[in-house]
């Protein structure tokens, strides 16, 4: 989407959307290619999934922590 | 869903000086966590480790051997007597090829409550959301890449002994 679709409507000014997709672009959850004269962006939804995969990854691994920990302080 | 934190909680049927010394004697620590130490924890500390098959499940012993001797860097944060045990880390950091030490650490937390019945222990990992999205997608392809490389070597050494 490009930033001229993306403020049709809202009152958010350019800049303003165009610092806010900076910031999620570095954060890997867009990302922008140039159009001519403009940046069209779109979500990068792979991003985010592998991130709450990794996410659950990680809290299952500390459920497997704790199931350990509960077993040498109680056993 | 949050994605910059986790919490868990769990009731512990042991003593509130048990289960600290659980968590705040590094030996301890690392008998039920997996890891070895190389010296006592203290506020502040930087502390060297490194995986070692923990001693309580004969299962997951087997699943940590592959990454046995693997360096860990934590740095302990709070130890409120009976109360709090903090440190921080680089969350799943196991893949050796990669140097993490400049990347943002996330904060483990384990506090203690005295209840009913035991121990509640709350353990949050937070600080998630300052990793780039992008790295941690990265750390999960290369781990699933790994695995996939050794499916390959099984095969190949089933092939030959069959």
């Amino acid at each position: 989407m490009s930033i001229a679709r993306l403020t049709t409507g809202s009152k958010v000014t350019r800049q303003a959307i165009t610092k806010h997709l900076r910031v999620m672009e570095q954060a890997g959850l867009v990302d922008s290619k140039r159009h001519g004269r403009e940046s069209v962006w779109q979500l990068k939804q792979r991003g985010l999934e592998d991130a709450r995969y990794h996410l659950d990854l990680i809290s299952k691994q500390w459920d497997n922590a704790l199931g350990r920990l509960r077993k040498f302080v109680e056993g | 869903m949050n994605t910059d934190r986790i919490e868990k909680k769990i009731i512990l049927k042991a003593p509130l000086a048990r289960v600290w010394r659980a968590l705040s004697d590094s030996k301890e620590f690392g008998s039920w966590f997996g890891m070895k130490f190389d010296g006592p924890f203290s506020p502040g500390a930087r502390m060297r480790g490194f995986i070692v098959p923990t001693t309580v499940n004969p299962e997951v012993a087997s699943a940590q051997k592959k990454y046995e001797g693997l360096p860990f860097e934590i740095t302990i944060a709070q130890l409120e007597p009976e109360r709090l045990f903090s440190f921080r880390w680089h969350p799943g950091a196991v893949d050796p090829a990669i140097d993490y030490s400049k990347e943002p650490t996330t904060l483990v937390a384990f506090s203690l409550e005295q209840v009913a019945g035991g121990v509640l222990l709350t353990l949050t990992e937070s600080g998630f959301d300052a990793i780039p999205l992008e790295r941690r997608a990265k750390a999960f392809a290369s781990n699933e890449q790994g695995w996939s490389i050794q499916m390959t070597l099984i095969e190949a050494y089933l092939a030959q002994t069959s």
